[in-house]
């Protein structure tokens, strides 16, 4: 009897901490998001509103709220993401089918290239970026930006595509090819249907993780390119509602797209990576 | 049927010589059968008259025509896999007339044939599962 009431104990306290790890944070967004006043030491805020989201979503104009429309930052973002991804998803394709089916030498190295911009330290990369860009006339620019994305973003392109690739038999090509398919027929037959899941989710990482990017679009986009993070760069800190509201418009394509990753995502395609 | 000639066939996968110096001829209507210890160059050999694998030297013909270089859907052999290859996201029907489709097959023709197909191993009624669903594949039959 002991034991059992011990483990009841234990893992309603686990549950409790999980749920405060993953909701405590959320919850203290979303208080903060509609806090008018919320001074110490009060545990729940003392006037609670809507101010702060009426005017990040450009629904009012008030000087004494410090808040602005979100909705060109939010455009900006949502258009950058879509070229970014079109573009990344267009060179990761090709890539991703050499590494995945060609007998390639130094295949490791070709992708661990693509995680560098990972792996290193981010702020010196993107300062010295900066004068490259300079140079090129990119700098504070929406194509500047979209680049830096795709750089960042390859990475994810480039494997998860990979995985989705290796995880589709040989055979099915070569049965294909041996029936009368050209190589191209074969590709865009067999192929692309059978991998588009796991390009799908490839397509997915992509998107989220230039919705999210921050480092190269601070380097390289301020002052002139003003995305959601940017936004939320500069209202954190001084700001709580403000950042909070948009900490959750943030989060919400992130959480739809992962949603939906989750759905059609399946283990193998990232199982295949590096094999 | 034309002949199948393979003339001094040698594949080598890095330091393995998979066929070495395969001369053959199949003759027309002949019916041949492999059989050897695996790894002796059963699939390698097969898998050369196909095209999926190029010879590192030597030249297969299919009657009076060199093929050795020619891309495997260009030399219109049938080729049976083990793990039978086939492709999960289409229906039972549209496997069996992929290839017919491919050679721009009137469409009557190609249902009249997907169907004498399917009688002849009497699988007809299942044209609209796809295979992953299909209880003879999936029974191995």
């Amino acid at each position: 009897m002991g034991i059992k009431w011990y483990r009841i104990v234990f893992k309603a306290l686990g549950i409790t901490l999980i749920a405060f790890i993953i909701f405590g944070p959320l919850s203290s967004l979303v208080l903060w998001s509609i806090a008018i006043k919320w001074y110490w030491p009060h545990v729940l805020p003392q006037e609670v509103g809507l101010a702060y989201w009426k005017q990040a979503l450009g629904l009012q104009r008030d000087w004494a709220i410090a808040a602005v429309s979100i909705w060109d930052a939010f455009k900006a973002s949502i258009i950058i993401a879509c070229i970014a991804t079109g573009i990344t998803m267009i060179v990761s394709i090709p890539a991703a089918y050499a590494l995945a089916r060609l007998r390639l030498p130094l295949k490791v190295l070709f992708l661990l290239f693509f995680l560098m911009p990972k792996v290193f330290p981010q702020q010196p990369i993107f300062v010295n970026l900066l004068p490259i860009f300079t140079r090129w006339g990119l700098a504070g620019t929406v194509q500047g930006v979209i680049l830096v994305h795709i750089l960042v973003c390859l990475l994810f392109g480039v494997w998860i595509s990979t995985s989705a690739f290796k995880a589709i038999p040989e055979s099915l090509e070569e049965a294909a090819r041996s029936v009368g398919a050209t190589a191209w027929q074969t590709f865009w037959r067999i192929l692309m249907p059978l991998a588009m899941p796991g390009l799908l989710v490839s397509a997915i990482f992509v998107l989220v993780t230039s919705l999210t990017e921050f480092t190269g679009t601070f380097f390289i986009g301020l002052p002139f390119v003003t995305t959601l993070p940017m936004l939320l760069y500069s209202a954190s800190g001084y700001n709580m509602q403000f950042a909070s509201v948009l900490a959750i418009v943030l989060l919400v394509p992130s959480l739809l797209l992962m949603v939906l990753t989750e759905r059609i995502f399946r283990p193998e395609f990232l199982g295949a990576v590096g094999r | 049927m034309p002949e199948v000639k393979l003339v001094e066939v040698t594949k080598r996968y890095g330091k393995v010589t998979a066929v070495d110096g395969l001369t053959l001829t199949i003759e027309d209507q002949e019916m041949l059968t492999f059989l050897g210890p695996s790894g002796c160059g059963k699939t390698t050999t097969l898998r050369c008259i196909a095209g999926f694998v190029i010879p590192d030297s030597g030249q297969i013909f299919i009657g009076a025509q060199d093929v050795t270089r020619t891309p495997p859907e260009k030399r219109d052999i049938g080729f049976v896999f083990q793990n039978y290859a086939l492709w999960p996201h289409m229906t039972v029907y549209q496997n069996i007339a992929f290839g017919l489709r491919l050679r721009k097959l009137p469409k009557q023709e190609i249902k009249n044939r997907v169907h004498e197909a399917l009688n002849l191993v009497r699988l007809t009624g299942l044209e609209i599962v796809t295979h992953g669903s299909c209880p003879v594949v999936n029974s191995k039959e």
